[in-house]
C-alpha cells in the first residue's frame, strides 16, 4: 500500500519560475505580432492556394478519414487542453482501445489487447512529424515524460490501431501513432505557461513562434518539469528490516528538460528536438538493492531533421527526408553483494547505452485520372551506433557488456488506391525491408473500403506486419544472458473490419473486430541452458470495440468507447497485461458562452493477469478539468483533479520485479496558468 | 491527499504569477498551424462580404453587425468562432448566429448550410427564396442545384463554384473579381422523380 505522505508545506521550485519568467520578460519587448498571417489575415486569393490536411498517418499522403485503410482515432490541441492531458500517454490512453501501464521506471503502451511486459514498446511505432522516433537501440517509443514529445508542443496526434509496416518497417506492428508539432503559424507571438501539481511538481514552459508574410515560419519551445513524486511508496515484497520495511523514500522523483524547434519555408520544414529526462527507482527492480538513493535511470534524445516537399505541376507530390537521431539510456543500479545476514556490501553497477542513426527516406504520390493514387518511396537508415556498456563500480572495473554494433536498413514501398466506383476503393501496398542480420521481410496490406450510402463506410482490411530484433535483443550480454544474433524478425498477421456511420450532423458511430495472430515473439528464455533472447512466443488477439463520438455546434462534446478483448498464448493462456474490457467516457461542456470548458474523463481498465500469478483488480479512474479560456486578455487557466475516486490502480510488475502488481498515483491535483500574446 | 497543505501554495504561486506577468496590451493567439479541412473552409466565409454588395433594405445601417449563420454546420462553428469573434470587414463588424432552420436563417446575410442532408439542404434552400442571403455550403454540386456558392475540395484544396444567376435573382451585387477566381456554374434541371 502506498504510504500517505506527511503534510509539507509547498516550497517554491525556482527551476519551475526562470523559464515562464524570462518568457515574459522577452514576450513584453517582442513586437506585437497580433493579426499578421494565420488564415484570416490571408486573402481569398491565398486561401484557394492553401493545402489542408486529413489523416496522414495511414497512406504517408493526407486523406479523409473514412479513405484510410485503417481504423484511425485523432486527438486535437483542443481536447489536449480540455481534458488537461499531462503527456503523450495521457492523450493517447483518451482513444478507444488503447491502455497505458507505469510501473514508475517508463511508461509502456497497450494497443488492441496487446502490451508486452518489458518491451519498452517496440512493438508500437511512434513517429513526429512523419519521422521515426523509436531509437536504435531497444526500439522504444516513450510516450511518458521520457517521451521525445511533449504534449504542449502537439497540434494532432494520429492513432491508428493495427500494423503500418507496409508503409513504415519495423515497430508498426499492434500500431502507429503520428505526432504532428504545433507551428509557428499556431502561435503568433509568444506564450508562456506555469503550472504545479500534487507531489511537488511543477511545469514551466515558455514558446514563441511566428508567421512572416514571406511565408516562413518558425517556432521554438523550452519546457522543464520537475516532480518529487510519492516520497514514501510501501512494497510488502520487501518488508524486511534490511530492506527499510519495504518503504521506497523519495526515489520517485522526475527531472525532464525538452526542447521543441521548427522552420517551415517554402517546401522546407527544419525540425529539431531535445529530451532528457532523470528518474529515480523506487521499486528495486533488476534485483537491485531496494531503497538505494542511488538507483535512477536517465533518458536523453535529440534529433534534426531536414525535409522538403513539393508538388509538381502535373499534380505529382514529391518528399524526401535526411534526418540525424540520437538516444542515450544511462541507468544505475546499487547491488548488494553481500551474503545474506551479513552487513550491506552495496557495488554500483552501470547500464548505459547509445545510439545514433541517420537516415534518408523519399516518397511520390501521383493520382492518375481522379481515380488512382499510386505512392512509391524508399528509406535507408544507417545505425551506426549500436553501443551497449555495463560494469561494475569495483576497483579495477567489472566490465559485462562492450558491444559495438550496427547495422543498415534499406526498405522500398508502394501502396495503390484505386476508386474502382465512387463509393468503392480498394487499396493495396506492400514493403520490402533488408537488415544486414536477417535479410529480406515484405510486409503487405490489402484494404477494401466500401461506402454503401453517403454517411457510413465499411473498411475490410488486412495487414502483415514485423518488428525486427533490436540490438538490445541481439548483442546484449549480463550475468549469464547469452547474445542471441541469430534472432529473426517477429510477424503479425491481422484481419480487421471497421463500420462508421455518421448520424445526423453531429454524431459518428464506429463498430470494429479484429482478430490479430502473431509468431516469432521475441521474450527471453530463463532455461539455463539458453538463458537468451529467443523467438518463442505465440498470441492471438480477437477484439470487438464500439464507440461514439458527437460534436456540437455550441462546443459541447463526447465520446464513449467500449472495447471487449481475448488475447491467448498458443496454449491458449490469457495473455499477461491484456484487460479484457476497456470503457471510456469523455464529455466537454461549454459554459458561459464557451468561455469556460469543463472536461470530464471516465475510463474503466478491466482486469488483466499478472506475470505473476493473479490478476489486477478493475478499477475506474475519473479526471476533471475546468478551463477558463479567456481569464483575461491573453490569460488562459486551467484547474484539473485526476483519479477523482483516489482509487488504487494496479499495473503487473513485470519479470525483473519482485513486486507483483505495482500501483498508480492516487488522487492528484493540478493547476495551469498560461499566457500569450 | 494533502489538500490542506497544497491549496495554500496554488494560491500562492497564482497570485506571484500575476504579478509576475506585466499586463501590456496583451492578444491572445488563435490556435492554427496544421489546417483541417473545416478550418480552411471557415476561412473564406468571412472574405464574402468583401465581394458582396446587399440590397439597401438587407444592408441596414453599416454600424450593425454582419451576421454570418450556421445551419448544421458543427464541424465548421468551432472554426468559424475563432475567426469571426472581434473581428470586422470593411468597417462593419462580423457576428455569428446558430441557425436551427431557415426562418432564422433569413435573417443573416451570409449563412453556411453544412453538408449532411441532401433533402434538408434542397428544403432550406426552398424556404430562402427570394431572401438576400448568401447561401455557403460545402455539399456537393449545391451551386448547380440552386446554392450561391459552393465550396468544393480538390487535391486538398478549396475551390470556388458560383451560381450566378442564383444570387442575381435575389438582387445581391457581387464582385466580378470573386467570378474570376471562381467557376461559374447554372442551375441545373432537377433530376426527374
Amino acid at each position: 500500500m502506498n504510504e500517505r505522505p506527511a503534510p509539507r508545506r509547498i516550497r517554491l521550485s525556482v527551476c519551475g519560475w526562470i523559464v515562464p519568467c524570462l518568457a515574459v520578460v522577452l514576450g513584453s519587448l517582442a513586437p506585437s505580432r497580433a493579426g499578421e498571417a494565420g488564415l484570416a489575415d490571408l486573402s481569398l486569393r491565398e486561401l484557394l492556394n492553401v493545402q489542408f490536411d486529413t489523416v496522414s498517418t495511414a497512406s504517408r499522403r493526407s486523406q479523409r478519414i473514412w479513405e484510410a485503410p485503417a481504423s484511425v482515432s485523432l486527438v486535437t490541441r483542443e481536447e489536449i487542453k480540455a481534458f488537461g492531458y499531462r503527456t503523450l500517454a495521457d492523450a493517447i490512453a483518451a482513444t478507444p482501445g488503447a491502455y497505458t501501464t507505469d510501473d514508475r521506471y517508463y511508461t509502456y503502451l497497450g494497443v488492441r489487447g496487446f502490451s508486452r511486459p518489458g518491451d519498452y514498446n517496440s512493438r508500437v511505432l511512434l513517429l513526429v512529424d512523419g519521422s521515426r522516433a523509436n531509437d536504435n537501440i531497444f526500439d522504444s517509443g516513450w510516450v511518458g515524460h521520457e517521451s521525445p514529445v511533449q504534449i504542449e508542443d502537439v497540434e494532432r496526434v494520429e492513432i491508428i490501431r493495427g500494423p503500418s509496416s507496409s508503409l513504415y518497417g519495423s515497430s508498426a506492428f499492434f500500431g502507429t501513432i503520428n505526432v504532428i508539432s504545433r507551428r509557428g503559424g499556431s502561435l503568433n507571438g509568444v506564450e508562456t505557461s506555469a503550472e504545479a501539481s500534487s507531489l511537488r511538481s511543477w511545469r514551466g514552459r515558455a514558446a514563441a513562434g511566428w508567421r512572416f508574410k514571406s511565408g516562413l515560419e518558425i517556432y521554438g519551445a523550452v519546457t522543464r518539469f520537475t516532480t518529487r513524486g510519492e516520497p514514501r511508496l510501501y512494497y510488502a515484497e520487501f518488508d524486511s528490516p534490511a530492506t527499510n520495511h519495504g518503504v521506497a523514500e523519495d526515489l520517485d522523483y522526475q527531472r525532464a528538460t525538452h526542447f521543441a524547434g521548427n522552420a517551415v519555408w517554402r517546401g522546407f520544414t527544419l525540425s529539431a528536438g531535445y529530451n532528457d529526462r532523470i528518474r529515480g527507482i523506487p521499486t528495486g527492480s533488476f534485483s537491485a538493492a531496494f531503497n538505494d538513493r542511488r538507483s535512477r535511470t536517465r533518458d536523453s534524445s535529440g534529433f534534426v531533421d531536414l525535409k522538403f516537399e513539393h508538388t509538381l505541376p502535373g499534380g505529382t507530390q514529391f518528399m524526401a527526408r535526411l534526418g540525424q537521431h540520437r538516444y542515450d539510456y544511462r541507468a544505475a543500479y546499487p547491488y548488494d553483494m553481500a551474503a545474506p545476514g551479513e552487513p550491506p556490501d552495496i557495488v554500483g553497477n552501470h547500464d548505459s547505452a547509445r545510439g545514433e542513426w541517420r537516415g534518408l527516406e523519399t516518397a511520390i504520390s501521383h493520382r492518375f485520372l481522379d481515380r488512382l493514387t499510386l505512392t512509391i518511396g524508399g528509406e535507408w537508415r544507417d545505425n551506426f551506433r549500436q553501443d551497449q556498456l555495463n560494469f561494475d563500480e569495483t576497483d579495477p572495473v567489472t566490465v559485462y557488456v562492450d558491444s559495438h554494433a550496427s547495422e543498415v536498413v534499406k526498405g522500398v514501398y508502394s501502396q495503390v488506391d484505386w476508386s474502382v466506383l465512387p463509393d468503392l476503393i480498394v487499396s493495396g501496398g506492400a514493403r520490402y525491408d533488408h537488415y544486414d542480420s536477417f535479410h529480406g521481410t515484405a510486409s503487405p496490406r490489402f484494404g477494401l473500403i466500401y461506402r454503401p450510402w453517403a454517411t457510413g463506410a465499411a473498411k475490410v482490411l488486412y495487414g502483415r506486419a514485423f518488428r525486427a530484433p533490436n540490438a538490445y535483443e541481439s548483442h546484449y550480454v549480463s550475468a549469464g544472458q547469452n547474445p542471441n544474433p541469430d534472432l529473426r524478425p517477429e510477424r503479425i498477421a491481422t484481419y480487421e473490419v471497421i463500420f462508421e456511420q455518421q448520424v445526423g450532423q453531429a454524431v459518428k458511430l464506429t463498430a470494429s473486430g479484429s482478430r490479430y495472430h502473431a509468431r516469432g515473439l521475441i521474450a527471453f528464455d530463463y532455461d539455463p541452458a539458453v538463458y537468451s533472447f529467443q523467438n518463442t512466443e505465440e498470441a492471438r488477439t480477437t477484439v470487438a470495440e464500439f464507440g461514439a463520438e458527437g460534436r456540437w455546434l455550441d462546443g459541447w462534446f463526447g465520446r464513449v468507447s467500449y472495447t471487449v478483448q481475448k488475447a491467448e498464448d498458443a496454449r491458449g493462456v490469457e495473455l499477461s497485461n491484456s484487460p479484457r474490457n476497456l470503457a471510456k467516457a469523455h464529455v466537454r461542456v461549454p459554459l458561459f458562452g464557451g468561455r469556460v470548458w469543463v472536461g470530464t474523463e471516465v475510463q474503466r481498465v478491466g482486469s488483466a493477469r499478472t506475470v505473476q500469478p493473479g490478476r489486477t483488480e478493475a478499477e475506474w479512474v475519473a479526471n476533471m478539468t475546468v478551463l477558463a479560456r479567456e481569464l483575461a486578455s491573453g490569460f488562459e487557466l486551467s484547474a484539473s483533479v485526476y483519479n477523482l475516486l483516489d482509487r488504487r490502480v494496479g499495473n503487473t510488475g513485470f519479470d525483473e520485479h519482485r513486486q507483483r502488481i505495482i500501483h498508480g498515483p492516487g488522487r492528484a491535483y493540478r493547476v495551469r496558468l498560461s499566457w500569450s500574446r | 491527499m494533502r489538500v490542506a497543505a497544497t491549496l495554500p501554495g496554488i494560491a500562492i504561486f497564482l497570485l506571484v504569477g500575476a504579478a509576475v506577468c506585466p499586463v501590456l496590451p496583451l492578444h491572445a493567439a488563435e490556435p492554427r498551424g496544421v489546417v483541417s479541412e473545416a478550418e480552411l473552409k471557415a476561412a473564406f466565409v468571412p472574405k464574402f462580404p468583401l465581394f458582396v454588395q446587399w440590397p439597401a433594405a438587407a444592408a441596414k445601417p453599416a454600424s450593425l453587425p454582419l451576421v454570418i449563420g450556421v445551419l448544421d454546420g458543427a464541424e465548421i462553428m468551432p472554426h468559424l468562432e475563432a475567426l469571426v469573434t472581434g473581428r470586422s470587414v470593411g468597417g462593419r463588424p462580423l457576428s455569428l448566429k446558430v441557425c436551427r432552420d431557415a426562418r432564422e436563417a433569413r435573417q443573416c446575410h451570409i449563412v453556411f448550410l453544412g453538408s449532411g442532408d441532401a433533402g434538408r439542404i434542397q428544403e432550406v434552400l426552398r424556404q430562402l427564396e427570394g431572401a438576400s442571403v448568401l447561401t455557403v455550403s460545402d455539399a456537393p454540386d449545391f451551386a448547380s442545384q440552386g446554392g450561391m456558392v459552393n465550396l468544393v475540395t480538390t487535391s486538398r484544396r478549396v475551390r470556388l463554384e458560383v451560381n450566378l444567376d442564383a444570387i442575381q435573382r435575389v438582387a445581391l451585387r457581387i464582385d466580378p473579381q470573386l467570378l474570376q477566381m471562381a467557376r461559374v456554374v447554372k442551375t441545373a434541371a432537377p433530376p426527374s422523380p
